[in-house]
Formats: structure tokens, C-alpha cells, sequence
């Protein structure tokens, strides 16, 4: 062993390894409760709001005059492509909502 | 040979999965207390209450870590941090209340060489014990031992050479019987 190494073989094997114990099990009793659960129900809390208040908005919208309108003028290419944008805007915007929860 | 740290750490990090936050816990629980104990001098209590609080804040910011360093590394970070935490909460230092207790535990030991390795340690200023400690007994590289103890690298390596020159002067009686080991 040159100099600069002796000392750290040296060392290397003489340190105790020190048993868990019950280390471990303190450690784990000293966290938070998981945060998995608490999420999943805030999840369920905002989702079941926004269904209901789109179920109220729903009933009480004025749909027919824009049904009237669709179907009067409307091609069936061009009611493919809107609702293809509605639904996009909707998965985006839910991204988004879950992203602030 | 069990997951990576790097893939326990994904585990946490995306499921808070306590399984395998306890296997990284398992896996450097020794060592760790083994550096605090040196650290506080022998106080195994103390040593153990911050080795829990060390683990307590890894898993608390343990979304922050993105693997710049190695996960070792960091809990080591975290863990000086704790115990600077705690000495300058304590008064006065702990080298001067504990010194001796080390010491002596080590003779019960009948370890000789570890009884002059750590009354060589002492002689050392409290810094270039650790740096010395974190290099020799720890094998960590420089730059990590920059990182664990927030310090320049340079300073770094001057504790390292310097403490490994008292230390090597000190301890010189050992070098042949032990080279011959």
C-alpha cells in the first residue's frame, strides 16, 4: 500500500455495521400519512361538481335555436369538425384543472 | 442485489411508495449513523436522533431531488446539515463535552488502532475532520464532499490533504504492521 492509501484500507473494514433495529420502522412512523388518498378524493370532489353544475347548465340552456341553426345551414363535415373542437377544448381545459388541484 | 436508488427514488417520488422509501432508509441507516456517531463524538443517542431526522427530511423534499448528485450524496447533505443544525443549537460544542466518551468506548473495544485513529481525528480542526472523514472513510470524491458540506472545492481539497498529512504523521507507527495485514 503506498502512502496515500494505507490509511484508507486501513479503515476500510474496521467500521461496525450497526443493526436496523427498529430504525427503520421509527423513521416510517415519524412521515406524513401517504398523500395519495387525500388527492384522490379532492380528484372525486372536483370532478363531481363540475358534472353537476354542467347537469344544470344543461337543463336550463336554450339548445333548440342552435339546433335549428345547425341543421338549416350547416354540413355534415362542418358539425364533425365543431364537435372535434369542442372536445379537444374540454380535454384541454381538464388537463389544465388538474394541474391547479 | 436489489432496485437502484435511482429507481426506489422514481418509486417515492411518483407513489409515495413507503415500501421502497423503507429499502432506501435499510440500505443506509448504518452508515449514516456510523458518520453522526463520529460526528457527536460517540453519542449514539444524539447520533441516532438526527439519523432519523435526516431521513424524515429526505423523504419531505424528496421531489425536489432530480439526480444531479447521487442519492447518497444527498442524504449525506441533508445529514450535515442536521447535525450543523444541531451543534449550533448546542452549547457549548459538542467536542468538548464528548471527547472523552469516544475515546474511551473505543479502548473498551480493544480496538488499538481505531482508539488512535480517533484521538488522531481530534486532533484535527472540526472541518478537515470531516472533509478527511467523508474522503477516507466514506470514498466520496471531491466535488461531493463540496456539495455535502456546502463548502468551496478548493477548501476541500486542502482539508483532505492536510488532514491526511496530520494523519499519516500521527498515526505512522501503524503503517508497516498494517500494510502487512
Amino acid at each position: 500500500m503506498n502512502d496515500t492509501d494505507w490509511l484508507s484500507g486501513a479503515l476500510a473494514a474496521r467500521e461496525p455495521h450497526i443493526d436496523d433495529d427498529g430504525f427503520t420502522d421509527a423513521v416510517l412512523a415519524r412521515l406524513p400519512e401517504a398523500s395519495a388518498e387525500p388527492v384522490r378524493s379532492y380528484d372525486g370532489i372536483i370532478i363531481g361538481s363540475a358534472a353537476l353544475a354542467s347537469a344544470v347548465v344543461a337543463l336550463n340552456f336554450p339548445f333548440s335555436p342552435f339546433l335549428d341553426l345547425i341543421t338549416s345551414s350547416a354540413s355534415v363535415p362542418m358539425v364533425g369538425a365543431t364537435l372535434m373542437l369542442g372536445l379537444m377544448t374540454v380535454s384541454l381545459v381538464s388537463d389544465r384543472l388538474k394541474q391547479f388541484i | 442485489m436489489g432496485p437502484s436508488d435511482e429507481e426506489l427514488v422514481r418509486r417515492v417520488q411518483r407513489h409515495d411508495n413507503r415500501h421502497a422509501f423503507a429499502m432506501l432508509v435499510k440500505r443506509y441507516q448504518s452508515e449514516v449513523r456510523n458518520s453522526l456517531r463520529r460526528m457527536t463524538h460517540g453519542d449514539a443517542s444524539l447520533a441516532d436522533d438526527l439519523a432519523q431526522e435526516t431521513f424524515v427530511r429526505v423523504h419531505r423534499s424528496i421531489h425536489t431531488f432530480r439526480g444531479d448528485s447521487s442519492f447518497r450524496t444527498w442524504v449525506y447533505r441533508v445529514a450535515y446539515r442536521c447535525f450543523l443544525s444541531e451543534i449550533r443549537k448546542s452549547a457549548p460544542p459538542l467536542e468538548t463535552i464528548e471527547e472523552h466518551h469516544w475515546v474511551e468506548e473505543q479502548c473498551n473495544e480493544q480496538d488499538a488502532f481505531m482508539r488512535d485513529f480517533n484521538r488522531a481525528m481530534t486532533m484535527l480542526s472540526a472541518q478537515q475532520r470531516d472533509a478527511v472523514h467523508f474522503s477516507i472513510q466514506r470514498g466520496f470524491a471531491h466535488p461531493d464532499i463540496a456539495e455535502i458540506m456546502g463548502i468551496p472545492l478548493g477548501t476541500v481539497k486542502t482539508h483532505v490533504m492536510r488532514g491526511r498529512q496530520k494523519l499519516q504523521e500521527m498515526l505512522s507507527d501503524w503503517q508497516e504492521g498494517l500494510s502487512n495485514e
